[in-house]
């Protein structure tokens, strides 16, 4: 990897946003459009030569963010500057040399190669639409030396094949060598190994590190596969519900994540070594529904390192708790019906029950302290502030006795936190850039995306 | 005593005039309260072996040959304390050993039907899609426990599985829920409940977080380790991720082209691999926070099992080929004297055994297996 390369990709507050335009109803209904951002205000830099991985879970937007990298997408906001040029704003004729020059490699071979041309058919396609290559016969000559080079040799044992009659490896080979054979600059390659065999993902990659050094490749690699990215990728950018969280160089985020959200997706990954000492992963719930993103941070609700407010005098885990609380009780997920005790006869000892079942936290049990027994904690073994402590014990009584507004009141005010107010702002955290209020002292980097060189 | 042995278990599908050898004379057990991974890429037989043990293949499968003998009988076959009667073990007619052990191939349908769930539950593929839709969640957990305990009232079957469904992370009370107002992760703990509804010895989990994203995977994982501690349940995993397997086995079996390739203990099987199938996967596997190395991939793709010749099912594949693994597939060697160079079949079906002629060339053939270009100059097609 050249450390001094230049940008090749640049991509400053890219957003796309689907389901943007209202329908007749909506409009009739009054009703706002909410639109499913599924790239949310990303920036970031992808130097030439480099293997920049985009990984995060199903729904994080990482594919939607690889499509509007070779524009199958127009963004909503934002520009993506391709070797200097805004690829948002191209003539006809400036796009068609772009659509030479970048490439994309899709997940599923036996999907994305038509069942009805033979490989020479798929491979030459391009060349033809680009008008590569003079004739016939040169066209010919490329096509064999690219399916040669991807290891499908002798090429002309394959010129004629079909589809179904290659294995799952040979086909992503011939998806790889449509896409080198009009010899790009920039490959998008979405989940490029995840429908193939274990056995044969390790040749698929080593070809690809290989065709980089001979091409002078720049790949982003999309997968939702760790180890995979810790193998392929020079940089890595982690987004969780189309935000960019964290990006640096692999190694770094893999050993030493900033971000809790980082932290706890590469503490997850299972490890081959069967002695290895793994921690579970530290966070609560699932990822919630994109449509309706939580506020400020959208990991914040997750989160095990939220951030108490200033003048809070007990300690950080409790006020995790008491943040999970409150939550639970605005959103009326935490209810009468949680306890045994009836909240209309017994409102004190309802309430109490409902304090221990609220401030405990579906967690692994290494991150649960001795004090929780499966779903319920003693709210004296927290360090809670008293007056926290009554404010949540108030709440809980006017939850006892279904009286959500009341306890919304009660808990209005309190337990407030800047991860749930403020989006926070990409900055630096050592190598890497991350976007979490831990790093608040650092220097922003909102709008400067990294070069390789810091 | 082990609750699961199978013995030459071959399974067949008909394909037109020729059969598809999906698993061939595989032969392993599994302890009471073990974890036994079935560990291979697609395609290699480990789903149809899972499946054939209770009887649940397509309709063009079936037993070609072997036994699947289970420790636990039919409940009509019991005395009161839950043994198989005498006269039933005495009668031929019953396929039903002296040890007390039921053969599975020989029930029929029906019989069948009152081993699953009651006594081996299966939590299949894609469980997320496993629930029914139009369903309650909690009413689907209450049929299974009706139809297999006849004698529970419908009140306290419901109770148990609100009981079930706390046990697994689920609030009680979103049992009157339906599927599609689960997410991902409960579907999953859902549907792990309802295998456990009947208190089964085993579970068969094929591909159990598979289609999860990671972090879910990690509960899950946890999960599924902590029911096995209370219940002492034991669980057959069927999955292609040597990962996951690596963390919640006990035992390892390593599956390819419908053969047992190698099997044993799961840190032998991991940290002395005997086989050369298996370093093969190993080489190709990728780490996420250990040192990294090349990744080398195994020349060549899977075979298909349509009427499969004679000879090791690997051997097209191999780099350590020689002559003899062409005459037939080897059978399980003893691996622990084979690292004496010693070639023995294997007795203990407990211990690491391993299905290659050089089996007695080990330490040169895990040398040679860690160099890249051995498995690089074996180009085959």
């Amino acid at each position: 990897m050249d450390r001094n390369a230049d940008p090749l990709i640049e991509v400053e507050n890219l957003s796309k946003w689907f389901g943007t335009s209202q329908g007749v109803m909506d409009r009739l209904m009054g009703n706002e459009s909410s639109p499913v951002k599924a790239v949310d205000d990303v920036s970031f830099t992808i130097n030439e030569g480099d293997i920049m991985g985009i990984a995060g879970e199903s729904g994080c937007g990482k594919t939607t963010l690889g499509k509007l990298l070779v524009q199958l997408y127009e963004p909503t906001k934002g520009s993506i500057h391709f070797d200097g040029n805004d690829i948002t704003e191209m003539s006809n004729a400036d796009e068609k040399e772009f659509r030479k020059r970048v490439q994309m490699i899709f997940q599923d071979p036996f999907e994305s190669l038509n069942p009805r041309m033979t490989v020479f058919q798929s491979v030459v396609e391009p060349l033809r639409i680009n008008d590569m290559y003079g004739g016939y016969d040169e066209r010919r000559e490329r096509v064999i030396e690219v399916l040669n080079e991807v290891g499908l040799s002798p090429a002309e044992a394959y010129l004629n094949e079909f589809p179904k009659e290659l294995s799952g490896g040979e086909l992503q080979r011939v998806a790889i060598a449509r896409a080198l054979v009009v010899n790009p600059d920039f490959v998008v390659c979405d989940e490029p190994v995840s429908m193939l065999d274990v056995s044969i993902r390790a040749g698929v990659l080593n070809l690809m590190k290989e065709l980089q050094d001979e091409y002078g490749l720049t790949y982003v690699f999309i997968s939702h596969d760790l180890s995979l990215i810790r193998y392929m990728c020079d940089r890595t950018v982690i987004m969780y519900l189309g935000d960019l969280i964290e990006q640096g160089p692999t190694d770094e985020v893999v050993m030493n994540p900033k971000h809790p959200y980082t932290e706890a997706l590469f503490d997850a990954v299972p490890e081959v070594a069967p002695d290895a000492e793994r921690k579970r992963a530290n966070v609560t719930g699932e990822v919630p529904n994109p449509r309706n993103p939580p506020s400020g941070c959208r990991f914040h609700p997750r989160c095990s390192k939220i951030i108490p407010p200033q003048d809070w005098t007990g300690g950080q885990p409790a006020f995790r708790r008491a943040f999970q609380f409150k939550r639970k009780v605005l959103t009326e997920q935490l209810g009468p019906e949680d306890v045994e005790t009836s909240g209309q006869t017994a409102t004190g000892r309802a309430a109490e029950e409902l304090l221990e079942h609220g401030l405990s936290l579906e967690l692994p049990e290494e991150h649960r302290p001795a004090s929780q027994t499966g779903t319920t904690i003693e709210p004296g073994q927290l360090e809670l502030p008293s007056n926290a402590e009554s404010t949540l014990r108030e709440a809980a009584e006017r939850v006892a006795q279904g009286d959500y507004d009341g306890a919304r009141d009660a808990l209005d005010g309190e337990f407030e936190t800047i991860c749930e107010q403020d989006h926070p702002d990409l900055r630096e955290a050592g190598p890497q850039i991350t976007a979490c209020h831990l790093y608040e002292g650092e220097s922003r980097k909102t709008r400067q995306a990294p070069s390789a060189d810091d | 005593m082990s609750l699961l042995e199978v013995n030459d278990l071959s399974v067949r599908y008909d394909a037109d005039e020729s059969q598809v050898h999906a698993v061939d004379e595989v032969n392993f057990s599994v302890e009471h309260g073990e974890t036994f991974g079935l560990v291979g890429e697609s395609g290699c037989g480990k789903t149809t072996l899972g499946k054939s043990l209770i009887q649940l293949l397509d309709a063009n499968g079936y037993v070609e040959s072997g036994e699947v003998w289970f420790d636990g009988t039919l409940p009509r076959w019991e005395d009161e304390n839950g043994n198989p009667r005498r006269e039933v073990i005495e009668d031929e007619q019953y396929p039903v050993r002296a040890d007390g052990k039921t053969d599975l191939t020989e029930l029929d349908d029906q019989d069948i039907r009152d081993v699953r769930w009651r006594n081996i539950a299966l939590i299949p593929q894609s469980a997320m899609n496993a629930l029914n839709p139009v369903y309650e969640v909690g009413d689907q957990i209450v049929e299974a426990i009706l139809r297999h305990e006849p004698n529970t009232t419908r009140e306290e079957a419901d109770a148990r599985a609100r009981d079930l469904l706390e046990r697994v992370g689920i609030e009680p009370e979103r049992a009157d829920d339906y599927a599609h107002e689960y997410s991902g992760g409960m579907k999953q703990r859902a549907v792990i409940a309802m295998a456990m509804a009947c208190n089964p010895d085993m579970l068969i989990a094929d591909e159990p977080t598979t289609a999860l994203d990671v972090i879910i995977q990690d509960r899950i994982l946890e999960e599924i380790e902590e029911l096995q501690d209370e219940f002492d349940v034991s669980i057959l995993v069927i999955s292609h991720d040597i990962s996951v397997m690596a963390e919640i086995c006990d035992k390892l079996g390593v599956m390819y082209g419908g053969k047992m390739m190698e099997s044993g203990p799961k840190h032998e099987v991991l940290e002395s691999a005997a086989n050369p199938y298996t370093l093969g996967l190993k080489n190709s596997f990728p780490t996420v926070k250990q040192e990294q190395t090349q990744l080398v991939s195994i020349p060549g793709s899977p075979p298909t099992l349509l009427d499969p010749g004679t000879g090791c099912r690997f051997a097209d594949r191999c780099p350590f080929v020689v002559d003899e693994c062409h005459t037939e597939h080897p059978p399980m060697y003893d691996v622990e004297a084979a690292e004496d160079g010693t070639r023995t079949e294997a007795t203990d079906r407990h211990a690491h055994r391993s299905a290659c002629y050089r089996v007695n060339e080990l330490e040169r053939m895990r040398e040679d297996a860690a160099q890249e270009e051995t498995w690089t100059e074996t180009q085959t097609h």
